[in-house]
């Protein structure tokens, strides 16, 4: 059983820049990843076997930052998923799939990353319907399109990023569909420019050329809602949307895809932060948790520090920068630089993630969701994929009395399934501060107890308990 | 796109990439074709298995997210079940069932 300095959880942009500041300062530190392949999502990386022809630039840019996090004499461990996290001194962090079943470590920087938010609506839960994400990961790290007829789907920067991409692998798409009118966009974008850096703005353009160009379907103030098939997606239902996100039927069109892709923006995964019970507050514009942390981005667990997207979803950029802050903030603390000089890299770092913060938030506003997540949703609509608990069963739930996520899971077993609430918990939480007239911190509440997902029992043999 | 078992129709594997060299594996009884670095749900994809299982109201399941989250593409692996196909590479000689989700 290892005992480390510094672990870091999560082999993305935070985690890896994280990663190559902590062996800058000397620190010996070991990157805990989960995928076989380092990188992360954004960068999403091919495993070795699967080269690209043409390198997209992000691809060289992940690959030169996991080379130089090597150089640097930091360790990834892949295949490495953390099942448990118990505060003791030092940390016992708990890992799957791993030859390793157990590190030790004094301080902690988790850098998960985010997962995506779940819009629902009828026939939601096909195969078929996938990720904006999913679709990314397939296409980049799998060389594979996924599916022959693509519908895009849902609000925000990342599905036009999808459709450009798609389109520039010949892949057919149907439509994207942006569920906020062009007006509220485009009068958006004037506090968003004054916030982008160049090369954000050229970036944007570029796709919105490549969709014009391929001559993609781009509708404003539509959706899928509906998807159609008896065991997989076979066509879609779109339709226009009004203003709180509700089909309008008199423009409801049935289109032939077999595949779906929804990008309904980011969420932060708290999963360890809430295992270790740090302190969390709602994003007041992403409307979930995120952990409360400090000026070096330690959470409320003294040496347990949080990067990137798992506790903001600010980007790419700044989640690099966090990974530095939090990289400098364990540094101190093993001893290993002074607060002085700490301090002086750090203010030249945070000057440059305001910037950050500011194009996220206005980013967040432009693609800002409607109040009711449910808003494409029947009574009948799954809402806890993994146990099949419809919208119906919540509402039940909540009119008994049960008010918070927790709650509702003991009365209707949402949350019970494989994936431990991940997908479900933090709609719930807005389904039950929409019904149950309660606000989203009393309606968000759960309990997170490891193991975080099924582990095999010889996973957890050889640990004192 | 309901394919036959046994045939690969229009293939879903982009052009832009450099492959290996093909293995073979079994997919519900039937041999297909795989290459390295591949997951068992890419595989499963290309030759047109999208079902991957059933969830506990007898509606069906596939790759959703991509990343391991959310645990909606399980399949049995070489005799282990609910094992997640988008975190699983594939291997020469491994055997998949799809279509289960408790033990066999």
């Amino acid at each position: 059983m290892r005992e480390i300095p510094l672990a870091i959880i999560g082999a993305g942009p935070a985690g890896l820049s994280a990663a190559l500041q902590a062996a800058k300062l000397g620190i010996h530190t070991l990157v805990l990843d989960m995928h076989a392949q380092s990188g992360g999502h954004y960068f999403n990386l091919p495993p070795d076997e699967l080269n690209s022809c043409q390198p997209a630039k992000e691809e060289i840019e992940g690959k030169s930052l996991i080379d130089q996090v090597k150089a640097a004499g930091a360790e990834i461990l892949s295949s490495a998923e953390v099942w448990g996290i118990y505060p003791e001194d030092p940390f016992r962090i708990c890992l799957s799939g791993n030859k390793a079943k157990e590190i030790r470590a004094s301080k902690i920087i988790l850098a998960p990353g985010a997962i995506e938010r779940i819009w629902p609506f009828p026939g939601w839960t096909l195969p078929g319907v996938i990720s904006a994400g999913g679709a990314l990961t397939l296409l980049k790290n799998q060389k594979m399109s996924p599916g022959r007829k693509i519908l895009i789907s849902g609000t925000g920067p990342l599905q036009l990023s999808l459709a450009a991409q798609l389109a520039s692998q010949d892949i057919e798409i149907a439509g994207l569909l942006e569920l906020k009118p062009r007006r509220s966009i485009l009068s958006g974008w004037r506090s968003a420019v004054g916030n982008m850096t160049y090369h954000r703005f050229r970036e944007g353009l570029g796709y919105l050329r490549k969709i014009q160009a391929e001559k993609i379907p781009y509708l404003f103030g539509w959706s899928v809602i509906e998807a159609i098939g008896k065991n997989e997606v076979e066509g879609a239902v779109i339709a226009r949307v009004d203003s709180a996100g509700k089909p309008i039927s008199s423009t409801e069109k049935t289109i032939d895809v077999d595949c779906i892709c929804l990008g309904y923006g980011l969420l932060p995964d708290t999963q360890f932060t809430r295992l270790l019970e740090c302190d969390h507050v709602i994003h007041p514009q992403i409307g979930a948790w995120v952990p409360v942390r400090n000026e070096w981005l330690q959470t409320s667990l003294g040496g347990v520090f949080a990067a990137g997207d798992a506790a903001g979803v600010a980007g790419k950029v700044a989640a690099m920068l966090e990974g530095k802050i939090a990289a400098l903030g364990a540094a101190i603390q093993l001893d290993q630089i002074s607060g002085e000089r700490a301090s002086e890299e750090a203010a030249k770092i945070r000057r440059r993630l305001s910037v950050e913060y500011r194009f996220a938030e206005a980013l967040q506003q432009i693609f800002s969701l409607p109040a009711n997540p449910c808003s494409l949703a029947n009574p009948e609509t799954v809402i806890c994929r993994c146990e099949c608990i419809t919208l119906a069963q919540i509402q039940e739930a909540v009119q008994d009395g049960a008010t918070s996520v927790q709650a509702v899971k003991y009365h209707s077993r949402s949350g019970m399934g494989w994936c431990r609430g991940t997908s479900c918990t933090p709609l719930i939480g807005q389904i039950i501060a929409q019904y149950g007239k309660v606000n989203l911190e009393h309606a968000s509440r759960s309990t997170t107890r490891p193991p975080l997902f099924p582990v095999p029992l010889e996973d957890a043999l050889d640990h004192e308990v | 796109m309901n394919a036959p078992h046994d045939i690969v129709i229009k293939d879903l594997r982009l052009k832009n990439a450099r492959r290996g060299i093909p293995f073979q594996m079994e997919v519900d009884g039937c041999v297909v074709d795989a290459y390295p670095g591949e997951t068992v749900a890419a595989v499963l994809l290309a030759c047109g298995k999208r079902v991957f299982s059933y969830a506990p109201d007898g509606s069906a399941r596939s790759y959703s997210c991509g990343i391991g989250r959310c645990f909606n593409c399980l399949v049995t692996v070489d005799g282990l079940s609910n094992v997640r196909a988008c975190q699983t590479s594939t291997q020469p000689g491994m055997v998949i069932r799809t279509g289960l989700r408790e033990a066999e």
